[in-house]
């Protein structure tokens, strides 16, 4: 191998890794250089979590430029915002005018608000014309940047959902699990107690018994009334009905043929007969009573006196003699 | 006359420490020789060659291989979230601040550091060093400078070649595997990524080549004996940048953490 080829080939080496290293440090960084930002600022009055240097800056959903800075005014618990935006992406705007138009843009509602980039927690900042009556547009007197545009920002979405969140987790740090759960351990101690007894088994036992016998018997009744036996049943009660009904029209037919009011006259008037008729006997078996107690007295003196027949009933002898 | 015990002692302990010192005692002998790079064009140019252009189909090959492996990794977790523009995020900072400088030096370990062991290990078994010094050369300036200034050179550039092709790598099978266009990819990656992250997995890949080369030299120079001192010179030198590489990376990724990269 020749030494000029070697040395060719290491030219090749060195010259090729040099513009490939050019080339990307070119479009990861170095481009950026000559691109012409606009600087903004803006102030949040709520926590900035997730929102990071570098964060995206979206106009409507397209991203215009990044997070520049972020730093804190204690004093007035605020969060100062910097981006740098990219007036070229803004098309039929001059350069030169960019920054005009941006503020008549602002005295038009635009406003910035943060906004979730994901689920992965991390924040961007969207630039948009919002709803919010109350958006305080003035230029505060303190900006941090001089030269930057202040913009208003509105509070998030996420702001009350946060604040929701934290009166949600006050109220259940309110809750005394420590007492609930002495509690509920005291009641799970009683209701073992209560299972360990004596009595409680024996009845759990006899419910066993009570259930088994009520599965067999469950099995007896399914077993006793099968299908083919159910359907013989409804036949019969079928067949059953057919004859009740056939009774009852022979019934409603006979009782209409009877002529129940005359019948039952009838039957009143031999009713009442009846009761004179007993009335009469009653009159005649008193009588007839009478009758052989007289006979009895009559026998009685006969045989005490068998003359009297002939002679006749001895005449009563006068007290007064 | 046999040497009695405490003797025999005290020169195993005696040689157990040179060999401990023996890397500073190589590193002060390196740093004190002139470098006369200007009378050695011949030696850079073939370690140039020897270390850069000949290892660069295997750096190419293994770094695209690298960056689709870890694209694939991506895919597999990201997409159960359904955020799978984000390994555009992760193979981006991976490659170019660790696996981009860590990959070509491993190469390099494999490539340059045994070579550099063995042909030193094995000029100094033949007394060639000694002949060096009897000719009055420096064997320090004569034999290390050259390789390091080659390694300086050819690692960062390889480094280059290697973070482009593990980008290019994962985004090839992003594009065939995700919903992911190249152009997106692009876009993302040129977003996320910056010159800054980028130089400074150059600046590592420097100090793995001066690592590799020292350790790869200091293993030569301390081969002794016969062939198989030579043989356990180059696994040493493996053994030693491998693990000098490691704990390198790991010490300058915190250093680059605390300044905020």
């Amino acid at each position: 191998m020749s030494e000029k080829s070697q040395k060719l080939r290491i030219g090749i080496f060195i010259i090729a890794g040099t513009l490939l290293m050019l080339a990307v440090l070119f479009f990861l960084g170095l481009s950026d250089m000559f691109v012409e930002k606009v600087t903004l600022v803006t102030r949040f009055n709520e926590s900035v979590q997730g929102l990071t240097v570098g964060s995206p800056v979206k106009y409507r959903g397209v991203q215009v430029g990044t997070v520049s800075k972020i730093s804190i005014v204690m004093q007035k618990k605020t969060v100062w915002v910097a981006m740098e935006i990219e007036p070229r992406y803004f098309r039929g705007v001059d350069k030169d005018e960019f920054e005009n138009a941006f503020r008549k843009e602002l005295a038009n509602g635009l406003a910035c608000r943060m906004e979730f980039a994901g689920i992965t927690g991390m924040k961007f900042i969207d630039l948009d014309y919002f709803s919010t009556a109350n958006t305080d547009i003035t230029v505060p007197s303190n900006i941090p940047l001089e030269e930057a545009i202040y913009v208003a920002s509105v509070p998030s979405a996420f702001q009350d959902f946060s604040k929701a969140v934290v009166n949600a987790m006050e109220r259940l740090s309110k809750i005394r699990f420590e007492e609930i759960s002495a509690e509920l351990e005291q009641s799970i101690i009683t209701i073992n107690t209560l299972l360990a007894d004596p009595a409680i088994k024996s009845t759990i036992s006899k419910i066993n018994e009570a259930a088994e016998n009520l599965e067999s018997s469950t099995a007896t009744i399914n077993q006793a009334i099968n299908e083919e036996r159910i359907a013989t049943m409804l036949d019969d009660v079928e067949k059953n009905l057919k004859s009740l009904n056939k009774l009852t029209s022979t019934l409603n037919r006979t009782s209409a043929e009877m002529k129940l009011p005359e019948s039952s006259r009838a039957l009143r008037n031999a009713a009442d007969s009846i009761s004179e008729s007993q009335k009469d006997l009653t009159t005649t078996l008193e009588k007839l009573n009478h009758t052989l107690d007289s006979m009895k007295l009559f026998f009685d003196y006969i045989e005490k006196d068998p003359s009297s027949i002939i002679r006749g009933k001895k005449p009563e002898k006068s007290i007064l003699k | 006359m046999q040497n009695s015990k405490p003797e025999k002692l005290k020169q195993t302990l005696t040689g157990y420490i040179a060999q401990a010192v023996y890397p500073v005692v190589f590193l002060g002998e390196v740093f004190s020789a002139k470098p006369r790079l200007a009378r050695r064009k011949r030696e850079l140019l073939y370690y140039l060659d020897l270390c850069g252009v000949k290892s660069l189909p295997v750096v190419i090959i293994i770094s695209l291989l690298m960056g689709s492996i870890i694209a694939m990794q991506g895919i597999l977790q990201m997409r159960k979230v359904g955020a799978e523009i984000f390994i555009v995020d992760l193979v981006g900072f991976a490659v170019l601040k660790e696996f981009g400088p860590l990959m070509v030096a491993m190469i390099s370990t494999g490539r340059a550091g045994s070579a550099f062991a063995a042909e030193i290990g094995t000029m100094k078994v033949n007394e060639e060093i000694y002949a060096l010094q009897t000719m009055g050369v420096n064997p320090y300036s004569y034999l290390v400078y050259p390789k390091l200034a080659a390694m300086l050179v050819a690692i960062p550039v390889l480094t280059v070649f290697g973070d482009a092709f593990s980008i290019l790598g994962g985004m090839i099978l992003s594009t065939s595997a995700c919903d992911i266009t190249p152009a997106a990819y692009w876009a993302r990656s040129t977003a996320v990524l910056n010159g800054t992250v980028f130089m400074l997995g150059i600046i590592k890949s420097a100090v793995f080549g001066v690592l590799i080369t020292l350790a790869g030299c200091c293993c030569g120079f301390s081969a002794e004996g016969n062939a198989q001192g030579v043989g356990r010179g180059a696994t040493q030198a493996v053994v030693a940048s491998i693990f000098l590489v490691v704990i390198a990376d790991a010490v300058m990724t915190l250093l680059f953490t605390f300044i905020g990269y």
